[in-house]
């Protein structure tokens, strides 16, 4: 197997291991782009918990309850998050659950819009604004803009468009203007959602979190599932999974072929390396022998 | 004088709000509560002003970059960007009441360009990621071992092809998640929060002056 002569060449696994790295990045680019060319069609299996969790407690809340969506979805969480966020969206719509979105990040501000134009087909104009659906735009203040946010609904003053949160439908019918009366809090980005859960749930406990969070975060909501946080979609599978589970396959789905096979190019890619490891000790083993 | 402005003004501030503040939670008292709500409008007027202030800091740092000619084109072309954005978005906002929210060439601004800019370097993390793998997960001894399963069952698992090749591999990764992965988290939030109380305790009696700023 070996190719070397007399210690100038490399053997095939040495060579193997220092592998020029654009040879990577192009097995990469095909993995990711051959689904999109030709779709494979893989079945999206087994449901997380996490994920039939949070569709349970949805399923459990009577039309009408709130659910609070803040909105740190920043361009460069755009591809894990944002089908998230349209995803609950999708499914806030069937169920006729009343929704208020703010982000605390100011380059999130257009994600919100396009979500709403996307599932409601207007932002400020449609018929049922400011009765089932708010954007509050840029909340500043951090977590204590937000501590102020769920003690007092009226608290930003207006919306994301200049209206005024006092005159407005959705904030009429609410009988207690705080935290007390929503029942999920969404949050999204890589920072995890463990503000919500200390200024939130802590506090109202009949208000449970959950996010659309980016793959890379979903170790640290281990702490608190399932108790404080309910459930929750873990990037890109996540998203695909809730799809799934309303019936409204969207953007997710659709990504799930090019995820499956790289993920696979990577895991076959750590594997030959390792073989390549494994058999040029061996082959340098027997020389030196 | 220099020394009470610098150091124990601001000390005293803070402990003073953090005591309220501290109150509020935990007493009842209609004046009190107000002078707390008040102050909390006051801290998150301030933190728009902020945004105000990141605007003019950036500014002054890449205007020195461009007089010393030091990567003038990046700094060009961040300002150029920025300050186009700010005028034109001022500009509709005055004469035209189009909030920048609303603002359509905003909107398609950050569709067309931001969005897909940001997300492609994020995306080409992975490329980079893939590369770093192949090198360096290596199963040099027992420890880089379980490292290196851990990691092909995390990112095989978690991927919908992964019940395709073994039917238990999502509830394998699921319960590295559920199992030793919540408790290393619940470990790390719990020395997080641990080590948070101590420093706030050394700010308190100032023991610990960074936050004020240079020469303290």
């Amino acid at each position: 197997m070996a190719t070397e002569t007399a210690g100038t060449r490399k053997s095939v696994w040495d060579r193997l291991q220092d592998i020029d790295p654009k040879i990577i990045y192009g097995i990469m680019l095909i993995a990711v782009f051959l689904p999109l060319i030709r779709p494979l069609g893989v079945p999206i299996g087994n449901i997380n918990p996490e994920v039939t969790n949070l569709y349970n407690y949805l399923n459990s809340l009577p039309a009408g309850s709130i659910i609070v969506h803040d909105c740190e979805i920043s361009p460069i969480y755009m591809a894990e998050c944002y089908p998230c966020f349209v995803a609950f969206l999708n499914e806030h719509v069937q169920r006729s659950f009343k929704v208020i979105m703010f982000t605390q990040d100011t380059t999130a501000l257009p994600a919100i819009e396009k979500g709403i134009t996307e599932v409601y087909g207007k932002t400020k104009d449609h018929p049922n604004y400011g009765k089932t659906f708010v954007n509050l735009g840029f909340l500043p203040g951090s977590t204590l803009g937000l501590n102020a946010f769920a003690a007092d609904n009226l608290f930003p003053v207006l919306d994301a468009y200049g209206n005024k949160l006092a005159d407005m439908q959705f904030f009429k019918e609410m009988a207690d203007k705080s935290a007390r009366s929503w029942r999920l809090v969404v949050g999204y980005g890589s920072g995890g959602v463990g503000y919500l859960v200390q200024q939130i749930t802590d506090v109202y406990p009949n208000c449970k979190t959950s996010s659309g969070t980016a793959a890379v975060a979903i170790p640290s909501h281990y702490a608190y599932y399932p108790n404080k946080i309910i459930g929750f979609l873990g990037g890109l599978t996540g998203a695909a999974q809730f799809e799934y589970l309303i019936g409204k396959p969207g953007i997710a789905i659709a990504g799930m072929d090019a995820q499956s096979l790289a993920s696979l190019a990577i895991a076959v890619l750590i594997v030959v390396g390792n073989v390549a490891y494994f058999a040029a000790r061996r082959t340098k083993a027997v020389r030196g022998g | 004088m220099s020394l009470m402005f610098k150091r124990y003004v601001p000390w005293g501030i803070l402990v003073a709000m953090t005591s309220m503040v501290a109150a509020d939670t935990i007493i009842v008292q209609t004046d009190l509560n107000n002078m707390i709500k008040s102050a909390t409008t006051a801290l998150s007027i301030i933190g728009s002003f902020a945004v105000m202030v990141s605007v003019i800091l950036l500014t002054r740092s890449h205007a020195g970059k461009i007089r010393k000619n030091k990567l003038a084109v990046e700094s060009w072309t961040l300002l150029g960007c920025m300050w186009v954005m700010i005028i034109y978005g001022l500009y509709r906002f005055i004469f035209a009441g189009v909030r920048p929210i609303a603002e359509p060439t905003i909107q398609y601004i950050f569709n067309a360009i931001v969005a897909p800019g940001d997300s492609t370097v994020y995306a080409l993390l992975y490329f980079v990621i893939a590369s770093a793998c192949y090198r360096a997960f290596r199963a040099k001894n027992m420890r880089s071992l379980i490292l290196l399963i851990v990691g092909i069952v995390f990112i095989i698992g978690r991927a919908p092809i992964g019940q395709l090749l073994y039917v238990g591999m999502p509830d394998l990764a699921n319960w590295i998640l559920n199992v030793p992965g919540a408790a290393m988290v619940k470990a790390l939030l719990l020395a997080e929060v641990i080590s948070s109380f101590a420093l706030n305790i050394r700010v308190l009696l100032g023991q610990e002056r960074g936050w004020m700023g240079r020469g303290d």
